[in-house]
């Protein structure tokens, strides 16, 4: 940089004209912009081209497509394996989704009203699974579920899913929590309401916004993950993103870029609904 | 009264401790049925014999272990996991950073478009954008025809199935992480303290290399450590993009988990795998502990 400087400084003295084009070119906000331009496109790319080329007229890629067709949605929507795993993905989301707002709330709440022993380790317990490399995890489950004789089955797999859900979700959560009073709870309490009612009548309205950002974190989640899925699922309990890996390992046609834009298109609309500071603290765990 | 006030105190830290206990043990019970019994499995079997075509023979040895850490290409794969954690761990650093940097010293609405360009590939599937990688960098991808018709270069570059497609299409997946780590902590640092070095006389630059990078070295450390463990532990892109001969200690565990069906000998290289990943991770914390390289306070 020290370098740049200088021989800005040189080329001062040389020409006027190739001085003010050069410091346009070496100055810091242009500098600055292409190299947020390339980042931006290494990180946009691989998306960009799935979605250009799900539109594509031709069974293999060619860019810029020649020509236009919807012919690999047609072929997704034809397609029953595909839409089988589509359902499987789903439906598991929600029921993931579900069973940890329930377990994760009540966990929550704990940790943030109560003061126990051990509430410290507790806490660094919820955040485990995540530490441990998946496919680690994924092995484990897949010895254990073989034990218990429950391997490919959907319980299995929520309760799975759920291990890597729980905690975003208590981060979600309990964010929330520390901000509101609880002195308001008392006082409900006091003017002879039961736990339960004020509960759900003065604690719950007030997370609200935590209880949507957990669904939506927890939903895409279980909606992403392809490691511990591959090792737990059964042939009839195929999750799509499972679906779409064992496919690729063999074949790729735009079939895939299909699925992946609907993927994709259901990820972004949801992302939209996040207040974007709530994003941040959870993007970075 | 103290003595009255004492046992009302006593019993509402029992009835709260009571209470925590039953809305924390759903959670905890399904933590340890579904996660601590399923690693307890994996250690015993870790050291079992695996009889081959089905079943395992329950003795205690130290077989797998041995096998694994005297075959030089299990080492050599663990190698290269961990070379490819490097280079991707540091690549994201350098890339990364500026963006970190120019996305806390931006406005508001600037900022929240970066949220968005950041976080719209961390959440979409990891398998999608593989997807999207496979597409650029094969042989007849958009990439070599592009530089081609460029007259860059005359044959196709060799990208996919070997290093440089991996250690690339992971850089992208995990570059994010880095980026949110290290702008988390440079938010936290008073810009003032620059402006003050500059006050002093310090250039600029000087400025920045001597307050704001030192400062923000936690953050950088943190996305160090994710992303190197999150590369390390990839799967899915090294399978894809690596293809069957590119082999990482991840896709190792897969095959004799799900193809060779050898539990025993994978849940060994699991544990050797996770005392290597401790190991790392505890040296770069000792390494960037902010005694280290000093605080302001």
């Amino acid at each position: 940089m020290n370098n740049f400087i200088k021989n800005r400084k040189n080329k001062n003295n040389i020409s006027k004209n190739r001085n003010k084009f050069l410091s346009v070119l070496l100055s810091r906000d242009f500098l600055i912009g292409i190299y947020i331009v390339l980042l931006s496109i290494f990180l946009l790319a691989p998306i960009i081209i799935v979605v250009i080329s799900s539109f594509s007229g031709e069974s293999y890629f060619v860019f810029p497509p020649r020509s236009f067709s919807l012919r690999w949605y047609i072929n997704f929507f034809n397609s029953t394996e595909f839409m089988g795993a589509f359902k499987i993905s789903l439906i598991l989301g929600f029921t993931v989704v579900i069973l940890t707002l329930f377990v994760g709330t009540l966990a929550s709440v704990a940790l943030v009203r109560f003061n126990f022993p051990g509430k410290k380790i507790v806490h660094s317990f919820f955040l485990w699974p995540l530490m441990l490399p998946s496919i680690i995890l994924a092995i484990s489950l897949l010895i254990f579920y073989s034990r218990i004789r429950i391997l490919g089955s959907f319980s299995g797999l929520v309760c799975a899913h759920m291990l890597l859900t729980t905690p975003f979700v208590l981060r979600a959560i309990m964010g929330c929590l520390y901000t509101i009073s609880w002195s308001i709870d008392e006082a409900a309490q006091n003017l002879g309401a039961n736990r339960l009612q004020s509960f759900f009548y003065v604690i719950l309205p007030q997370i609200k916004f935590g209880l949507i950002t957990a669904t939506i974190f927890a939903f895409i989640i279980s909606f992403d993950e392809v490691v511990v899925s591959l090792f737990t699922v059964g042939a009839l309990t195929k999750t799509l993103p499972v679906y779409i890996f064992n496919y690729l390992e063999y074949t790729t046609d735009p079939t895939i870029a299909a699925i992946a834009t609907i993927f994709i298109t259901i990820i972004a609309t949801i992302l939209i609904f996040i207040p974007k500071k709530y994003l941040a603290t959870i993007g970075t765990r | 009264m103290s003595k009255i006030n004492d046992s009302i105190e006593k019993k509402v830290e029992r009835h709260e401790r009571r209470t925590a206990f039953a809305l924390t043990i759903p959670s905890i019970s399904h933590y340890t049925i579904f996660f601590i019994i399923p690693l307890i499995a994996l250690f015993i079997y870790s050291f079992c014999h695996n009889v081959p075509g089905g079943g395992i023979e329950t003795t205690i040895s130290l077989e797998n272990y041995k096998l694994f850490l005297g075959d030089l290409v299990y080492l050599g794969i663990l190698l290269r996991s961990i070379k490819l954690g490097l280079v991707v761990a540091i690549l994201a650093i350098f890339v990364g950073y500026p963006f970190a940097y120019f996305m806390s010293i931006s406005s508001e609405r600037t900022k929240s478009l970066c949220y968005i360009l950041v976080l719209m590939p961390l959440f979409t599937s990891v398998v999608v954008r593989t997807y999207g990688w496979m597409i650029i960098l094969g042989r007849t991808g958009i990439l070599n025809s592009f530089l081609i018709k460029l007259g860059l270069i005359d044959m196709p570059l060799k990208l996919m199935y070997n290093f440089t497609g991996v250690a690339i299409a992971l850089l992208e997946v995990l570059l994010p992480y880095m980026i949110l780590s290290i702008h988390s902590v440079l938010e936290n640092i008073d810009q003032t303290l620059e402006l003050a070095a500059q006050n002093l006389g310090a250039s600029k630059l000087k400025s920045f290399f001597l307050i704001t990078v030192p400062l923000s070295i936690p953050g950088i450390a943190t996305g160090f450590i994710i992303v190197f463990s999150l590369t390390v532990a990839a799967f899915v892109t090294p399978t894809l993009i690596g293809g069957p001969g590119f082999r990482l200690i991840s896709t190792l565990i897969y095959e004799k988990a799900l193809a060779t069906l050898n539990w025993p000998l994978g849940a060994a290289i699991s544990f050797i795998f996770l005392i290597v990943m401790i190991i790392f991770i505890t040296t770069i914390n000792r390494l960037t502990t902010s005694e280290r390289w000093g605080t302001i306070k």
